[in-house]
């Protein structure tokens, strides 16, 4: 048998004439951890569906334990041994959790065909805690924050007993926490000799558990290196394919601005419906206020409520000093709020439309000169966005559903940000997002607070949230539990305990 | 450890709004209407020979759209499937092949629906939109819009005609179908597939669910449960006629959606589609005890079913 147990050779693959993968060569060696990265749109996704049958291939061949395959659906791969978790969430959302971990693989009552329930279940809650989560198997997907789908995403995933495991992104909607029992996980499944091919935007990670990297670039291989024989620098620079300036350090903010009024001010909040409980803040004009927290603390909870998008809220508002009320999102986004969501499939993109549609929904009515839509407005608005953020796309009237995951975020970015409200919301808004593309994301927020706007940005990733925040809060089970000025955090061990605790 | 979710004690409303409806519709009536024998056995009989018909479609029903898809040709294939069914016992054929034939036509149709919606990809809205002219009109054709009646009174027993004791034989179609369906909807890998189809096309793909299968499955179904329930009109009526179950697709669709079944697909429940049924059958047989004529009929039994959906939402 050969060491390597997926070989991926010459493989090429275009959608309507672009080609998005080609001439590349894979492979993934018998219980090693294999990192594929590459910007947003390198083809990363689509080499892992072909492997698994989703897409096929135009060129190339596979092998597996050396001997060639030919692998036509999800379950031909699955006959293989290899098992995925997509970047796209692939639970259904009215299906409990049991019912999506055993979806297509459900046990059945002996000789009969009829689906055992109770082993179902039994089995779930086996499984939910080898991953140490206290998740109720019956509650249903819908019920649950992005963040927890995830982990049952990880959960079906490894239900399958694969040989081979495939994770796109599986940590993007994670915090630390969860994002270290990953971690745990991944050891045991190593243990058992679990091959894992690892997609991922953030550098760290790569660096702490797998052993080889694989950096795609524009459809094209660049090269595989040993994980040890390789810094982040040098990482950085293969993947972007230059020298990436500016990381993610803290810049003192140029403009210092006035804290004496606050913009935003919020007072005793809570809400039966999301547990929050007491929360008081202050936001200041041309502050950034980083958010930090767990998993199920209640950040997204808190944007949410303060966008008017829960009705059993208590508390006060107050916007320049005087009380307001928050109907629902509109009247939000008619007193100078935008909120950047979470679970951006969910809330924020209409896939079907294409990648312009969507970024100018928001701003329809500046598209107009009087009473019609002037084409060229949008067209410049949208390749203004494109350009900034570089969004990879075929053209403005691709359909943003089959774009890559990361460049569907940018586009939900950039249909926030060309509202130009006062008071941004942002709840991670760099999920999946590569890194070229996060160091302008944290430019265009500095930009923005520059400009006299406030921005709140809730982020689990640290250094992201120590790089531009002047103040950081803590939240814990629904409350705000502390606040640092950014001088005084040290380091992101710091902050990271502050979270714990 | 910090990852925890509990199931919250929720009321699901909409799941069980029916169920609420269904007892106060009923004790409202069975006060305000005890005088005119709306508790009497005779007129439970009644509302049971009157909802079991659209119990079966309904059942059938409550697949198609917890797959997220509709289908408005079951009244349709109803009329065909009766007339087909009265064509061969007129024939002298028997009941075996008379079985046989209905069953199959209404199959048929649902296959061809199931092609279209599967294979093709017309969404099943316009599909059977197209349909339900198109076999209505075969229906007509068939026998020059002349009925057919049947003759065979084994047949019109089992059928649709017949009593046990006091119980009507149509009520013991309901509860098999009912149970059938129930088994399949919530025990099986074909249920269980459906409902993951319309809760989430893409993510049942990417775990290796067969979408288009499923999708034609459901559209088969519906119209093999057509079938069926035309064999009961025909039974019902001893006869078979193109007008048969004219209508009905809205009265089965409402049946299902007041059952808690989401239009949405993704979410459903067989007994709610039971009791949502049962639930039409009262108002209907209510209002005409109650001495209402065919508009007043139409205008309360229309805000009923707006009010029990609207209740339906509430959080
Ligand atoms: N079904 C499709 N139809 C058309 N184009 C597609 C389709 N799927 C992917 N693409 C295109 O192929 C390219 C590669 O996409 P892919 O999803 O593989 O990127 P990726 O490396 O996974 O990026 P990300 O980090 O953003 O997830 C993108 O430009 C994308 O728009
Ligand atoms: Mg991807």
């Amino acid at each position: 048998m050969s060491e390597n147990i997926i070989e991926m050779k010459n493989i090429g693959k275009s959608f309507n004439k672009t080609k998005v993968l080609n001439d590349v060569n894979f492979n993934l060696k018998n219980g090693e951890v294999h990192a594929l990265v590459g910007g947003n749109g390198a083809g990363k996704s689509t080499l892992m569906k072909i492997l698994t049958g989703v897409y096929t291939k135009e060129e190339g061949k596979i092998y597996i334990e050396g001997s060639l395959v030919d692998i036509k659906n999800l379950n031909d791969a699955e006959n293989y041994g290899i098992s995925i978790i997509f970047q796209e969430l692939s639970l259904v959302p009215t299906l409990s959790v049991a019912e999506n971990i055993f979806l297509n693989n459900e046990p059945k009552k002996n000789k009969s065909k009829l689906i055992n329930d109770k082993k179902m279940i039994e089995e779930t809650k086996k499984l939910l805690n080898d991953l140490e989560l206290e998740i109720d198997p019956k509650i249903r997907i819908s019920e649950l924050s992005v963040g927890y789908a995830q982990m049952i995403e990880i959960a079906k995933a490894v239900s399958k007993d694969a040989k081979i495991l495939i994770m796109d992104e599986p940590t993007a909607a994670l915090s630390e926490n969860e994002t270290t029992l990953l971690f745990d996980f991944i050891d045991k499944l190593k243990e058992k000799n679990v091959s894992i091919i690892y997609i991922s935007h953030r550098m760290e990670e790569i660096f702490k558990i797998t052993d080889r990297i694989t950096i795609l670039r524009n459809g094209k291989k660049i090269t595989t290196v040993k994980t040890s024989q390789i810094d982040m620098d040098k990482l950085i620079e293969y993947i972007v394919g230059k020298n990436l300036e500016e990381k993610f350090e803290w810049k003192p903010r140029k403009n210092s601005f006035k804290k004496d009024k606050p913009v935003l001010e919020v007072k005793n909040f809570s809400s039966f419906k999301s547990n929050l409980n007491d929360v008081n803040f202050k936001l200041f004009k041309g502050e950034i206020l980083g958010v930090a927290g767990l998993m199920g603390s209640g950040r997204s909870e808190m944007v949410e409520t303060i966008f008017g998008l829960d009705d059993k809220k208590t508390g006060q508002i107050l916007l320049d000093g005087k009380e307001i009320s928050i109907k629902n999102a509109e009247d939000a986004m008619d007193k100078g709020f935008a909120l950047i969501p979470e679970d951006r499939r969910e809330e924020g993109l209409i896939l079907d439309h294409s990648v312009k549609e969507n970024i100018l929904l928001t701003v329809f009515d500046e598209t107009k000169s009087r009473l019609l839509i002037n084409n060229n407005i949008g067209k410049d608005i949208t390749n203004n966005y494109i350009d900034k953020l570089n969004i990879v796309t075929d053209s403005m009237h691709k359909k943003v559903s089959l774009l890559s995951g990361g460049n569907q975020q940018k586009v939900v970015l950039a249909k926030w940000l060309a509202t130009e409200p006062r008071i941004y919301l942002l709840d991670e808004p760099t999920i999946g997002v590569d890194i070229g593309a996060k160091t302008e994301i944290m430019e265009i927020i500095r930009e923005i607070a520059n400009s006299g706007k406030s921005v709140l940005v809730i982020s689990s990733e640290l250094r992201e949230l120590m790089a531009v925040s002047d103040r950081i809060l803590i939240m814990s089970e629904g409350k705000v539990v502390d606040s640092f000025e950014r001088s005084e955090i040290r380091s992101e061990e710091d902050l990271q305990h502050a979270i714990q605790n | 450890m910090q990852s925890k979710i509990k199931g919250r004690f929720r009321f699901d409303w909409q799941q069980n709004i029916v169920f609420i409806a269904f007892a106060f519709v009923f004790i409202f009536f069975a006060i305000t209407l005890y005088k005119d024998g709306f508790l009497s056995v005779f007129n439970i009989a009644n509302i049971f020979r009157q909802t079991a018909i659209i119990s079966v479609m309904a059942i059938g029903m409550t697949f198609v759209i917890s797959a997220g898809e509709i289908d408005l040709s079951v009244g349709s294939i109803t009329a065909l499937s009766a007339l087909s069914t009265a064509l061969v016992l007129d024939a002298g054929l028997g009941i075996i092949i008379a079985l046989i034939v209905g069953l199959a036509t209404g199959m048929f149709f649902g296959v061809v629906n199931g092609f279209f919606v599967s294979q093709i990809g017309i969404p099943s809205f316009l599909v059977t939109l197209g349909m339900m002219g198109t076999i209505r009109g075969t229906a007509m054709w068939l026998t020059d819009t002349k009925p057919i009646p049947i003759l065979n009174d084994t047949y019109n027993f089992w059928f649709g005609s017949g009593n046990i004791g006091l119980i009507p034989i149509l009520f013991f179609w309901m509860i098999l179908i009912g149970l059938i369906g129930y088994v399949v909807y919530n025990k099986t890998t074909f249920g269980r597939h459906t409902l993951a189809v319309g809760g989430n096309e893409k993510a049942a793909k990417y775990t290796g669910v067969k979408t288009s299968l499923i999708k034609f499955k459901v559209m088969a179904l519906s119209g093999l449960m057509a079938g069926l329930a035309g064999m009961l009109y025909a039974g019902r009526m001893q006869s078979g006629r193109y007008t048969f179950g004219e209508g009905d697709e809205l009265s089965v669709i409402a049946a299902v959606i007041l059952g808690g079944t989401s239009l949405f697909g993704g979410m459903g429940t067989i007994i709610g589609t039971l009791v949502g049924a049962l639930l039409m059958g009262v108002i209907n047989n209510g209002l005409i005890i109650a001495g209402l004529d065919v508009s007043q009929q139409m205008i309360i039994r229309g805000l009923i079913i707006i009010l029990a959906v609207a209740l339906g939402k509430k959080k």
